[in-house]
Order: C-alpha cells, then sequence, then structure tokens
C-alpha cells in the first residue's frame, strides 16, 4: 500500500515538475497506469462488478482498505486455488455469495491488477444516466404513489362496475336491452381494424430504421438472408392483411342483426378447400426450397479458399479469441490444462499452440477474407450471436461448433451508413460491431459480450503484431528462431 | 364401440349417494369436480405467472429505477427497489414454467378434458375416477413444489424454463442450479405423472364410452383435440421424464449423461463423453409437441364456440379433423427446429425445416375455415365468440411468423431473439389463453350454473386484444434489431439504447393486459356466488353437455344416457325451424346428413 501510495505522488509530482502546471487529482488521468487499468476493469471487471454498487460481486471502491494487495493479486489470479489454502477471508466472501465462484483471470499479470486497483480508487463515480426522463412521472416510482395509481384504477372499475349494473337493471326493468351490445362489440371489430392498420403502420415507419435491415448486413451470406427475410415478409405480410381484415370484417359483416335470421347453411365444400390446402402448400414449398438451398449454402461448405481460422472461447462471463499466430494453425487443447496464463487450455505438447495468441474481450476480423470461427466453451452453454453480421453459433462445453462466414463490410464503413441513416445520432461515429452471448449462461448473461472489429488485412496485421503468445511470454528466456518451427510446421501439416 | 356397459353400470348407481365434505369437494372422483379443481388451481397459478412476467416488464422498462415493492415481494432479492439479475432469471423462468405446463398444459387441458368428455359423449364419468382424481393431486403436489422452489435458500431454479444442463446441472454456475433446480425436477417428475394418468384416461375413455349413435365422424371438434392432445401427452412426456431423471443423476449422483469438459471454479472435472446437447434433443422431444398440448385443446375450444356463435356449422368439420391430425404427426418430427444453431448436423436440420414447414399447411387450413365458419353466419357476440375471434387473429399473426424462424437459415438471425419472443408468445401463449377464456365463459354456466356478466367480459376481451398486441407485436422490431431474450438490462449496449422507449410501451401494455385479466378474476369469482342463475342451454348448442339437467348430479343425467343421432353442427339448417338441431334430436324429427353438399353428395351421413 506504501509503494502504491508513493507511485501516485511520484507520478503526479513528475507531471507538475515535467509539465510546470498546476495539478488537481484529475491529471491522475492521465497516468499511463491509470488508463491502463481503466481499459482492464471495463474489459474484465464491469460483467460482474461495479464501482460504488453490489452487482454479481461486491462494490469496489474502498477495496484496499478492505484487503491486502497480494491478497487482492491472489484472488483475482485463481480465488479458487486461494480458497484451497484455507484462506479465511476467500472463504467468507466465497460463502456470503451463495458459493458461486469468481471467474479466475489467468490472462491479468500483477502489474496488470495493481493497474486496476489504481483506477478502482481513484476513478470518478459517474451518476447513472437518466434514461427516458420525460416518462418519469407516468409510472410512479416510488411505493405511495404506485398505490395511488392502483387505487385510481379499483375506483374507475368500480364506477364502470355500478354502471354496468344499472345498466342491466334499468334493462330488465324496460325488458329490452337499452344498449345493443351485439351492435357495440361488431362495431368494434371494424374500429380495431383501423386503429390496428394504424398502429402496425406506425410501429414500421418508427422503428424500420433501427432494424439491422436498415443497413445492411455485414456479411457476405447475411446479404442472401436478408434476401430472403424481406421474400417471406412479402408473402406472409400478404397472408397476414388478407386474414386479419377478414378476421375482423367478417364479425362486423355478419353480425346477429335481431331476431328471425338465420345463417347462411355451409357446411362443406371440397372444392374450395382443395385450393387453400394446394396454393399454401406450393408458396411454402418453394419457400422451403429456397431456404433448403440458402441453409445448406451456408452451413455445408468445406474450408473456402484463402480462410483463416479462429477460436472463440467462451466462459462465465468473457469472451476470448485465439488466434493461430504465425504458423496459421491453431494447436490442440485440453481443457485439463485450464489454468494461469493458459485460460483456455491450449495443449502446450502441441506445438502448434506455442504461437497461439490470446486475446479477451475483442474479435478482429479481416474484411473481405472468409474465416473459420471454432467455437468452445469451458463451463456452461453459450451463444456467440453478431447480429449484424447474421452470425449466430453456441459454444458448448465438450462439443466443438464452428460457423463459416465472409465479413464485407468494415467497422468504418459500417459506421458511415449508420450514420448516414442517423445523422443526427452522434452514438453511430463510435458505433461497434457486438458479439453478445445469446444462451442463457448465468446472472450476467446480460454483459458477456465482445468487441468485434471489421478491418483491413494491413490493419489486422499491424493488429495481431502487436499481441504476444503467452507461452512465449511465459518461455520468453528460450529464443526459437521462429522462422525454422513455422516452416517445419507447415510442412509436416 | 359404444357405450352399452358404462351405462348399465351407472344406471341406478351414484346418483344419491350421501357425499361428505371431503369426498365431494377435496378428494373428489367426479369429473366436473376434479375439472373444477384443476381451473381453480391453474388460475391462481396462472395469477402468479403473470404477475411475476408483470413485475420482471417493471424491470425491463425502467432498469434503474427503484421499484420499493420488489423490496417487500423479495427480500433479500431486491436490494433498494433493483432486482437482482440472478432472481429476474428465475422469475422468467419461473414464468414460463408455470404458464407453459401449469397454467396451459394442466389448467387448460385438465379443465375442459375433464368437463367435456364425459359430457360430450354421453357418459356417467371417466373410464377411471380414481385415476383421474389421483391425476389432479399429482398435479396439486407438483404445484406446491414448485412454488416451494420460491422460499429455498438460492432461490428458483433460474436456468430459463428449458433448463439447458450443463448451466442447470452445476450448482457453481448459477445460485438457482442449487436446491430449486432440484425441486424444478421434482415437481416436474410428479407433473408428468399427473399428465400420464390424465392422458391415459381421456383416450380410454372418448374410445370406449362414447354414447349409442356417437361416432367418431359425430364427435365435437373439442373432443377431437383432446384425443390428440392426450395421446401427444402420453407420447412425449415419458421422454422428458427420462431426460429429468439423467438430469437429477448428472446432479446428485456423478453421471455423465449431459456433462463434457467442463472446468468451472478453478477445477476440471472428471465428467466425459456425455452431450449437453442430448438434454436439448430429450427435452424438445417433449417441448415442441407440448406446444401443441397446448394449442390443440384451445383450437378445439374455439372451433365449438365459432360455430355456435356463427350459428353455422363450422367448415370442413372433417378437415378440421384431418389438420388436428395432421398437426399432431408432424409434431413430433419437427423437435429439432429449436436447435439450428446448436452446431447439431446441418443434413439434420435441413429434415426439421422441411417438416416445420409442413405443419404450416394443416394450420393454414385451419385458419380458413375458422374465418369460413363465420363468412355469412348469424354472429352473436358472447364473450367467448369474442375470444374465439381473438384466437383466430392472434393464431395468424404469430403462426405467420413462425415461417421466418422455421427456415433455417434465417433462424440463424432470429434465434433467441425478442423475435422468438414475440412469435411463441402470440401463437402458443396469448391465443391459448384466450381459448381457455373462450372455455371459460362459454362452459361457466355449465361448471357453475350461472352466468358470468358478459359486459364485464367485453371489456376484458377488448383490454386483453389491445393489451396482446401492444406488448408483444413491438417485440418483433427488437428481435430484428438483434436484441436478446433473457437479457435483465440492457443499460450496458448504448446500441440498445433505440430500444428503451418500445420497452417502456410494451411495459404499459403488459399492465393493460394484466389489469384485464383481474377484471376476469373479479367476475369468475363474483358470478360463482351472485352471477344470474343460466338456463339450462344459454347458447342454444348442440352438444350433449347442455342436455344435462342444470342441477349438477353424480352421474351426470338422470334415467337413460341421451342417444346421438347427427353430427353436433346442424346449425341454422333450411329444413329445421329452429337455428340449431341438438345431437340427441332423432332422425324422423329433423333428417340427418348435410341438406346441400355441394356436387351431388347431398346423402353425406355425419
Amino acid at each position: 500500500m506504501l509503494h502504491f501510495n508513493v507511485k501516485k505522488v511520484f507520478a503526479l509530482l513528475s507531471i507538475i515538475l515535467v509539465l510546470g502546471i498546476g495539478s488537481n487529482a484529475a491529471d491522475l488521468t492521465k497516468d499511463p497506469g491509470y488508463l491502463s487499468g481503466e481499459k482492464l476493469y471495463k474489459a474484465n471487471c464491469t460483467t460482474c462488478h461495479a464501482l460504488d454498487k453490489k452487482v454479481l460481486g461486491p462494490a469496489l471502491k474502498g477495496i484496499t482498505a478492505r484487503r491486502k494487495e497480494a491478497w487482492i493479486i491472489k484472488w483475482v489470479k485463481d480465488n479458487a486455488a486461494l480458497r484451497a489454502t484455507n484462506d479465511p477471508e476467500a472463504i467468507a466472501i466465497f460463502n456470503e455469495y451463495k458459493g458461486i465462484p469468481m471467474t479466475a483471470f489467468g490472462n491479468l499479470t500483477d502489474a496488470d491488477i495493481k493497474n486496476i486497483v489504481v483506477y478502482i480508487e481513484n476513478a470518478p463515480i459517474v451518476a447513472p444516466k437518466p434514461v427516458a426522463a420525460d416518462v418519469e412521472t407516468d409510472i410512479p416510482p416510488n411505493s405511495p404513489s404506485m398505490w395511488i395509481f392502483v387505487l385510481l384504477g379499483i375506483f374507475i372499475f368500480a364506477l364502470l362496475n355500478l354502471s354496468i349494473s344499472i345498466e342491466n337493471k334499468v334493462s330488465k326493468l324496460l325488458g329490452k336491452e337499452i344498449i345493443n351490445w351485439n351492435k357495440v362489440n361488431a362495431l368494434m371489430f371494424p374500429i380495431m381494424l383501423v386503429a390496428g392498420s394504424y398502429y402496425v403502420y406506425a410501429q414500421f415507419a418508427k422503428y424500420s430504421s433501427y432494424t439491422y435491415f436498415a443497413v445492411g448486413s455485414g456479411s457476405a451470406h447475411g446479404k442472401v438472408l436478408d434476401e430472403m427475410f424481406f421474400v417471406t415478409l412479402a408473402i406472409t405480410g400478404f397472408v397476414f392483411i388478407l386474414c386479419q381484415v377478414l378476421a375482423f370484417v367478417f364479425p362486423y359483416l355478419y353480425r346477429h342483426r335481431g331476431e328471425g335470421t338465420k345463417a347462411f347453411y355451409y357446411p362443406d365444400n371440397n372444392q374450395i378447400e382443395f385450393w387453400w390446402t394446394i396454393i399454401p402448400s406450393i408458396v411454402l414449398v418453394s419457400l422451403l426450397v429456397y431456404g433448403l438451398k440458402t441453409w445448406n449454402g451456408i452451413t455445408m461448405q468445406e474450408k473456402p479458399k484463402g480462410a483463416y481460422e479462429i477460436e472463440v472461447f467462451a466462459r462465465q462471463f468473457d469472451w476470448t479469441v485465439r488466434y493461430p499466430g504465425p504458423d496459421g494453425l491453431l494447436g490442440k487443447h485440453d481443457y485439463h490444462k485450464i489454468g494461469g496464463t493458459n485460460f483456455v487450455g491450449m495443449d502446450y505438447n502441441d506445438v502448434n499452440s506455442h504461437d497461439d495468441i490470446l486475446n479477451v474481450g475483442e474479435l478482429h476480423l479481416v474484411v473481405d477474407q472468409p474465416v473459420v470461427m471454432n467455437l468452445r466453451a469451458q463451463d456452461v452453454i453459450h451463444s456467440a450471436f453478431i447480429p449484424n453480421l447474421r452470425v449466430q453459433m453456441n459454444a458448448v462445453p465438450g462439443i466443438p461448433t464452428s460457423q463459416i462466414f465472409t465479413p464485407t463490410v468494415t467497422t468504418k464503413e459500417m459506421r458511415k451508413r449508420l450514420l448516414a441513416e442517423h445523422p443526427t445520432d452522434s452514438f453511430y461515429a463510435n458505433w461497434d460491431y457486438m458479439l453478445l452471448c445469446n444462451k442463457i449462461c448465468g446472472a450476467q448473461h446480460y454483459m458477456m459480450k465482445m468487441v468485434v472489429v471489421i478491418e483491413t488485412k494491413a490493419d489486422y496485421n499491424i493488429w495481431l503484431k502487436s499481441l504476444k503468445s503467452p507461452y512465449e511470454t511465459a518461455n520468453a528466456p528460450v529464443v526459437v528462431p521462429p522462422d525454422t518451427t513455422t516452416v517445419n510446421k507447415t510442412a509436416t501439416n | 364401440m359404444s357405450n352399452v356397459a358404462s351405462e348399465n353400470m351407472h344406471h341406478d348407481d351414484h346418483v344419491h349417494h350421501k357425499q361428505s365434505f371431503i369426498s365431494k369437494y377435496v378428494f373428489s372422483m367426479d369429473h366436473k369436480m376434479i375439472s373444477k379443481q384443476f381451473l381453480v388451481t391453474g388460475l391462481i397459478m396462472g395469477l402468479i405467472g403473470m404477475t411475476m412476467s408483470v413485475l420482471f416488464r417493471l424491470q425491463l422498462a425502467w432498469p434503474e429505477k427503484s421499484f420499493p415493492i420488489f423490496d417487500t415481494l423479495f427480500g433479500k432479492w431486491s436490494t433498494d427497489g433493483h432486482i437482482s439479475p440472478d432472481f429476474y432469471m428465475a422469475l422468467v423462468t419461473m414464468h414460463g414454467t408455470i404458464m407453459v405446463f401449469f397454467v396451459l398444459t394442466a389448467g387448460l387441458s385438465g379443465t375442459f378434458s375433464n368437463l367435456l368428455i364425459p359430457y360430450q359423449i354421453g357418459c356417467r364419468d371417466m373410464a377411471s375416477p380414481f385415476l383421474n382424481m389421483l391425476s389432479y393431486w399429482f398435479f396439486f403436489l407438483s404445484s406446491c413444489i414448485l412454488m416451494s422452489s420460491l422460499f429455498v435458500q438460492t432461490g428458483p431454479a433460474s436456468g430459463g424454463w428449458t433448463v439447458y444442463p450443463p448451466l442447470s446441472a452445476l450448482p457453481k454456475a448459477m445460485p438457482g442450479s442449487g436446491a430449486g433446480m432440484t425441486l424444478w425436477l421434482v415437481a416436474m417428475i410428479f407433473f408428468i405423472g399427473s399428465s400420464l394418468l390424465a392422458g391415459i384416461n381421456y383416450v380410454v375413455t372418448i374410445l370406449n364410452m362414447r354414447t349409442h349413435g356417437l361416432t367418431m365422424t359425430r364427435l365435437p371438434l373439442t373432443i377431437w383435440a383432446f384425443f390428440f392432445t392426450a395421446v401427444l401427452g402420453i407420447l412425449s412426456f415419458p421422454v422428458l421424464l427420462s431426460g429429468s431423471l439423467l438430469l437429477v443423476f448428472d446432479r446428485s449422483f456423478g453421471t455423465s449423461f449431459y456433462l463434457s469438459e467442463i472446468f468451472i471454479d478453478g477445477q476440471a472435472l472428471a465428467n466425459a463423453g456425455g452431450s449437453p446437447i442430448l438434454w436439448q434433443h430429450l427435452f424438445w422431444f417433449l417441448g415442441h409437441p407440448e406446444v401443441y398440448i397446448i394449442i390443440l385443446p384451445a383450437l378445439g375450444i374455439t372451433s365449438e364456440v365459432v360455430a355456435t356463435n356463427s350459428r353455422k356449422p363450422i367448415f370442413g368439420y372433417k378437415a378440421m379433423i384431418g389438420s388436428i391430425m395432421g398437426i399432431a404427426g408432424l409434431s413430433f418430427f419437427v423437435w429439432g427446429h429449436h436447435m439450428f444453431v446448436t452446431g447439431m448436423n446441418p443434413l439434420a436440420g435441413s429434415l426439421f425445416m422441411f417438416i416445420t414447414f409442413l405443419v404450416a399447411i394443416p394450420s393454414a387450413v385451419k385458419t380458413f375455415n375458422y374465418l369460413a365458419t363465420m363468412w355469412r353466419g348469424n354472429i352473436k357476440f358472447t364473450p367467448a365468440m369474442l375470444f374465439g375471434i381473438g384466437l383466430v387473429s392472434l393464431f395468424v399473426t404469430g403462426g405467420l411468423t413462425g415461417i421466418f424462424l422455421g427456415n433455417a437459415a434465417l433462424d440463424i438471425p432470429l434465434h433467441d431473439s425478442y423475435f422468438v419472443v414475440a412469435h411463441f408468445h402470440i401463437v402458443m401463449g396469448s391465443s391459448a389463453i384466450f381459448g381457455l377464456l373462450c372455455g371459460i365463459y362459454h362452459w361457466f354456466p355449465r361448471m357453475y350454473g350461472r352466468m358470468m356478466n358478459p359486459q364485464l367480459g367485453y371489456l376484458h376481451f377488448w383490454m386483453s386484444l389491445i393489451g396482446v398486441y401492444m406488448v408483444f407485436f413491438p417485440m418483433h422490431f427488437m428481435g430484428l434489431g438483434g436484441v436478446p431474450r433473457r437479457y435483465y438490462a440492457f443499460t450496458a449496449w448504448d446500441q440498445f439504447a433505440i430500444w428503451n422507449d418500445m420497452n417502456i410501451f410494451i411495459t404499459y401494455g403488459a399492465i393493460i393486459g394484466a389489469s384485464a385479466q383481474l377484471i376476469f378474476l373479479y367476475n369468475f369469482i363474483y358470478s360463482i356466488f351472485w352471477g344470474t342463475k343460466s338456463v339450462q342451454n344459454p347458447w342454444q348448442s348442440n352438444t350433449l353437455e347442455w342436455t344435462a339437467p342444470q342441477e349438477q348430479i353424480h352421474g351426470n343425467w338422470p334415467g337413460e344416457v341421451p342417444q346421438v343421432y347427427r353430427w353436433p353442427y346442424d346449425y341454422s339448417r333450411p329444413d329445421a325451424e329452429a337455428d340449431f338441431v341438438p345431437q340427441n334430436v332423432p332422425d324422423d324429427v329433423v333428417p340427418v346428413g348435410w341438406v346441400h353438399a355441394p356436387k351431388g353428395k347431398k346423402d353425406d351421413k355425419i
């Protein structure tokens, strides 16, 4: 702790000295440790923690007052191991949180964790954004006004009920209905049809541009899917309108109009039935053939030429991507080997894994180059869903799955398209493709996401070079010329 | 296969038994009482399930706002008026389980199969009244066990109503996968027991105990629907039973049916060779027929109600039976369409997609037949009829989105999004609820001898219809915006911020819909005790239940059971004076058969 404060003070002093300007606490935000801590905190911790309140795990502000730094480091890296040493603090917190373990962050170094702690203790607490403040008054947020709302409802209902019973009594006295309810209900149908049509139209008008179709798909197969979606929408839309109009117009047209009227006795007509069985069948079969062709095109393909493989690894509650490294080959894996910096369980007996690179929370893809996305999960079923790429595949423990697709629109290009669609919304200037977990995987399922960056080959290579493989980092002193191993491997494989 | 035996057996039996309170109201073996027991239990469960949905809708609409009511209701599961994420998942899971199994399977099928099978086929009671009683009490026990899981320390099951392992198998993966999950499985095992006992009873009764003259092709469509529902249940529930037992083994005895290569809490588990996907196959092998177990009785009830209140024969009676058979048969081979993105062999995906599309054909035929039944009718808008028409509208809306989701390729971007939520809530959730309500309004006079207040019924219907479309229609757009289901909040997702006001709108819809159901509950309870007394056949219907005396007696009919001469849809026959001809009206009063079937099929006997 002392070391820690000295470091902070030193950082501050150096800023003051070097820049020769007055300083306050905010300047800490320029400290590289703080900045790196912020980035790491946001990438790794916010799924389950907040600074000032309990989420799945405890609030983190003031953590240095509660725990020793060495303990924090041990806990973050592998809390199960810490608990195995019968550490009373560790066991107490494990039990307090209903025996749900914290994820082990073997990917974080001691320095990383120290930086995160710097960030936690110095970060400003941001007040939650007021979401939809304009409707604040509509539903009362606190109990008393909620009860007023409920009482009002009961009161209105009581009035209604009273008027209904008066109406019934008067009708009884007069010997006939004073309100022709059959007619009222019959009239309600066309009214609802008109209101409903407007409602459907308004929804389309307001929200169509926010569906993922508005800017098109970011992948090659997505374009085909979108086309098929619109064909299906046109056909079902026609049937929808036809059936709803009939279902709401017939009741009005053929309402009971008083005693003595009789319905048209019409129990059957084989010809009509033949046609309305055959026509839907033909339409459905055409859609089916169209769908099957598309489905086979997407799923039944061999690894395309020029494709590269990556592995997306899921655990509660983050995503990690494994890149094959210079050799272009992903090494074998074995879940028994999970631990420490090798938290995806690479099997180092397979030399192909030695140059494999891991990256948590960010997936980079090359535009216009097919990619084979292999999926693995450590604990429960997760699902990798990238809506704007029309990509979805489950990650199942014990069963490797994969999906092949070709991104065609870079992140930058997609931002441009989105801004063109929504010029007033500045959010789209920083928009990103997102990979989200779409199979319920635990309490923090709703926070499990990963940014997807689609970029040119050149950008991708620069980015990939900035990362180091965990094996090589761990075995840094043993310098093996990378070129010779690569050649051997590719030759033998 | 008529039922001379049952008639003789029951002839002078049972009618004058003096019954104690316990044997009359609690451990009753009378189908009418058991049906009321199912209905009341189902409605209580429905109320709980609906309340849960409103509460989690509040969370979804205003994730940042504090609702002290959560603290009051949920105690330690809520802090400062915010539900915890794991309890949100628990609410969603319990809502799904309660609605699918306890309300729409037991509540719907249990109530109306019990009430209508003996009445409409003209027999004194179920084939085995004892099994029938047992079926209810298994269901009751199951409900109690499920509800008790709300009070265990780690909370109720919270892995979604489909409880996919390994999440549901590993107590360390989620608090709700602890004791709550065990209780869920035990509750399901009793529930399945209940469902099987009931189903066997329904099938045996329908096949063996029909009255004189009631051939299979003279059965009301309700009975056809109940028959196939029961068959589906008998064939598919055992699969879930075995699946559940295997999950119990995995959870408690260290087997590896569903578990393989799992690393959790710093440990590599020894389980090897299992497959989480196996559970999905077993679950959906029940799960898909299950949605037809839910919707078929609702469609059966609607057929009856729409025909009666349109004062017209149901259009295409034989096509309707054929459609029910088609749907029931195909429903066994489509379960894989829930699993297109699990990494299942794409060829299997193609086959499931093919059969899924076939189901759309009988469904379309049914819809057109309902519309044709209303065409040139003489429609009387009883509350039941309104709900029947509402069901048709919902069935169309929800059914059509099935064509998107049944397409394996389109399912890739739509799977597990709000589009799916919209689809199934409309097509098998709301429309089956509409079927249930339709049935309650229609047969309330038969059950309780009184009428429900019709004006409150109209209000209930229009509010429900508005509520349902307010809640579920916008969800299609959310799904097409890539919004995933089962998310506790979207506060961390800037790209979904645009849907915030839609979430608020939906919650208002949910409140409107739920208030409507409270009006219904008031009407229901009030009418049981103080409703106006009904006449014997208030809707001027043709089926046999309305020939039984107002006062409910054990054995249903004093003296002989009525004999049947005709099909149940002789409404507005040109050659009859009244606009309805009950099934027990003999041939010489009004001739049997269609009067003007097209193309010279005049003498087609029904």
